[in-house]
């Protein structure tokens, strides 16, 4: 009966050791540093962005912009820390002890204290004390270099700015401006400014034409009148430029066309704003800004191989744009290619997904890297996206497929 | 003779969750057990084509408390497939760690509901002690006891230090010697070996014919194991697929008790392993494509389907989870058991019904 034995020694040893168990709630749970505990918001930092709020899988964060308040639903919440994860400004964190047991479902409100807002048009008092919180600052803009791209509507994540370019105003309503300054940094023209001013109306219009009505301004401002014709514009070199349409993604005004196939590259002056985005972005730097030959009416086509020619208005004397008179012969030299380490390489597959043309496939399975020769047009996009810098442009034999 | 209908379940003592069984019975033998399902179906795998695929991971942890993190990895896993990201190898080495915590911790679980059901309380309790000094580990790495929510599309959030890892390994020796007396409780005591030995038999044929998985299968003799397919950091670890040819419910118990210690080996080879460097690789965008994942999860393997279209959400999504496969072969050993019995066969499985019904 040595088996029965085992039994009987196992629970008479058990029967006298200590409980492994904690008098709860008389002695304290066991919290480790990493614990995620309550969800608590330091709310003055808060920005009332919402990103906590759609991200939350349990849809327990309430976020309320307006009334500034930041709400959370503890029954609900499942402590993912998923909004702590996402939240820009830093402000949630997960630490510390979970939250009181409750006999009711309760939602705990934050509300952002209200700054004593200064007494509008008056004279602005002067800091008396260097411990006084900086005023809000207001978003403003110089009509003058504004060329109304709408690249600022674009990234402001309230839907605060509106741009309308038919009518040439540029409107910001300060109720929902978070003063986040992603316009400001998005701006090609660096129009854009935060400043520490105070009187300016809640929603305010500025015209292309007039100076921003504000009672600040005292001299009349010279108007600006919308671009005259043949002024400036985006030009090309075709000599350099591959066609790889990058320039086509920026563009915001969708004012750039370009076909591989033709072999052109054109451009609506009437939807170019001139914001210099595209300059940017081309890995060739075969754009450029120019005021010679530039025709303001309509579709200006530059070809590979022809002369660059003014659709709408056919001009044959329009001066031609000195950039594209030196157009050379369009192919490559035969054997300047994309090359790749296959050493280095990780088959992440960013240069795929990176390439305008979509010449080079990845195959994470078969561990392969291949790029189609004749669509490649070698604008090194895949060169500067890739992590792990395996790849370069070099003359190499003209392998289609690498394996790892 | 007369047949008797014993309903069984959804609430019963013996799991606390809901499994409903008809027991046809004559006498004290079952004869048939007619299954029904869905007391707790949740429709999560259409909740993914609602919601974002990034926060959609948080609602894959909770298919199951004690699968939780094994559902997370493999979703991860199957998303970094879609985007053909490769995590970093720090990344694989700490997951697989936190696999076999996991591991660790169901068994340990499974081991004390066991003793449970055979009515051996001190052995439930010993085993729990055990299993809850794990628990403080997985909090202590990732903040959650059970939820670990440390996996991210492209890698993990958190990292574990040398002293963390090292503090770890350095419990495991008494844990190993805690649980070597253990075994022999369960593996030697005549009364244990009553209520286990040559009860609830599948055989080899059988299992292979009603697609059993984990420790279920190999308990029957068949030698497989997911994770020799080499996910996460499987593929440079060596351990061994613990297997039994006993058939029976001692065998099951066996084969969990073995894949425990090769946990511990797993880890410490982990541990020993571990190469410095990042551990998460930020992936953007909305992927298109799909991938099929299977993990071997604490209870057998689990098989995931993700289906994403380019847009925010997954087109389709599809888990298969071990118990599901179970069920066949719980069918399949109830005819002809005792009455009495039937609890202890229905836990040999290891059923998880919340990850079954999703």
């Amino acid at each position: 009966m040595a088996g029965i034995f085992k039994f009987t020694k196992f629970a008479l040893k058990n029967l006298f050791t200590k409980p492994a168990t904690r008098a709860y709630p008389a002695v304290p749970a066991r919290q480790a540093p990493r614990t995620r505990g309550a969800v608590q918001v330091k709310i003055d930092d808060c920005i009332f962005c919402g990103l906590c709020n759609r991200r939350c899988p349990a849809d327990a964060i309430s976020v309320d912009r307006a009334a500034k308040s930041w709400t959370i639903k503890r029954m609900s919440c499942v402590q993912c820390g998923n909004c702590v994860l996402n939240c820009p400004k830093k402000c949630l964190t997960m630490e510390g002890a979970y939250s009181a047991p409750d006999i009711e479902k309760r939602n705990e409100l934050f509300r952002k204290a209200e700054a004593p807002i200064p007494a509008v048009h008056t004279l602005a008092p002067a800091p008396a004390d260097g411990k006084a919180i900086a005023p809000d600052r207001v978003l403003v803009i110089d009509m003058t270099s504004c060329v109304l791209c709408g690249l600022c509507a674009r990234r402001c994540p309230t839907g605060a700015l509106n741009v309308d370019r038919a009518a040439g105003t540029w409107t910001v309503d300060r109720t929902a401006c978070l003063q986040c300054g992603n316009c400001v940094n998005g701006c090609p023209k660096k129009s854009l400014a935060l400043v520490p001013e105070k009187d300016h109306p809640t929603v305010e219009t500025y015209t292309k034409n007039a100076a921003p009505q504000v009672e600040s301004v005292q001299a009349p401002a010279a108007p600006i009148t919308a671009q005259p014709a043949g002024t400036e514009g985006i030009t090309v070199d075709l000599s350099t430029c591959i066609l790889c349409g990058l320039c086509v993604r920026r563009c915001p005004t969708s004012a750039i066309a370009v076909d591989r196939k033709a072999g052109t590259w054109a451009i609506n002056r009437q939807s170019c704003v001139v914001c210099g985005n595209c300059l940017d972005v081309c890995h060739k730097h075969s754009l450029s800004k120019t005021t010679e030959g530039i025709d303001t009416s309509g579709v200006q086509v530059y070809t590979k191989t022809a002369e660059p020619k003014a659709e709408p208005a056919p001009a044959p004397t329009a001066p031609e744009p000195s950039a594209s008179t030196e157009t050379t012969a369009p192919d490559t030299p035969v054997g300047n290619g994309i090359a790749i380490n296959m050493d280095t390489c990780v088959l992440c597959g960013l240069c795929a997904k990176k390439c305008p043309t979509a010449a080079i496939a990845v195959d994470r399975a078969a561990k392969t890297w291949s790029i189609k020769r004749e669509d490649c047009v070698l604008c090194g996009n895949c060169i500067a996206a890739c992590p792990k810098k395996s790849l370069s442009e070099d003359e190499i034999p003209l392998l289609e497929t690498y394996t790892k | 003779m007369k047949r008797t209908i014993v309903p069984f379940g959804p609430q019963h003592p013996v799991l606390p969750e809901p499994i409903h069984l008809d027991l046809v019975l004559e006498d004290e033998k079952v004869v048939e057990a007619i299954p029904s399902f869905g007391f707790i179906h949740r429709g999560m795998e259409d909740l993914a084509s609602k919601r974002d695929f990034n926060d959609y991971l948080y609602v894959v942890e909770r298919i199951c408390g004690i699968c939780s993190y094994m559902h997370g990895m493999s979703y991860c896993e199957g998303a970094e497939r879609i985007f053909g990201v490769e995590i970093p190898d720090r990344a694989k080495y700490l997951r697989t760690i936190w696999c076999e915590l996991s591991r660790l911790h169901s068994h340990l679980l499974w081991l004390g509901l066991l003793a449970d059901a055979f009515g051996f309380e001190a052995l439930f309790m010993q085993s729990w002690r055990i299993r809850e000094k794990i628990l403080d580990m997985v909090e202590d790495s990732t903040g959650g006891r059970l939820i670990s929510s440390v996996n991210l599309i492209g890698g993990v959030a958190r990292d574990m230090d040398r002293e963390m890892l090292a503090g770890f390994v350095a419990q495991f020796d008494k844990m190993e010697s805690e649980l070597r007396s253990l075994t022999k409780v369960f593996l030697k005591d005549s009364t244990v070996r009553a209520r286990l030995f040559e009860v609830g038999a599948l055989t080899k044929t059988d299992a292979i014919l009603y697609g059993a998985v984990g420790p279920m299968m190999r308990a029957s003799g068949i030698e497989l194991d997911t994770r020799k397919l080499g996910y996460a950091a499987y593929g440079d670890i060596d351990f061994d697929i613990i297997t039994s040819s006993g058939c029976d419910s001692l065998a099951r118990c066996e084969v969990r008790i073995g894949e425990i210690f090769q946990s511990f080996r797993i880890i410490r080879q982990a541990v020993d392993k571990i190469p410095d460097g990042e551990i998460y690789i930020p992936v953007k965008g909305n992927p298109k494509g799909e991938a099929t994942v299977r993990v071997e999860q604490p209870r057998g393997e689990a098989l995931y389907y993700m289906k994403a279209n380019g847009t925010r959400n997954l087109e389709r999504f599809r888990v298969r989870t071990p118990t599901f496969s179970n069920i066949y072969s719980l069918l399949k050993i109830l005819p002809g058991a005792q009455f009495a019995d039937v609890p202890l066969l229905i836990l040999t499985i290891d059923p998880c019904i919340s990850c079954t019904e999703r």
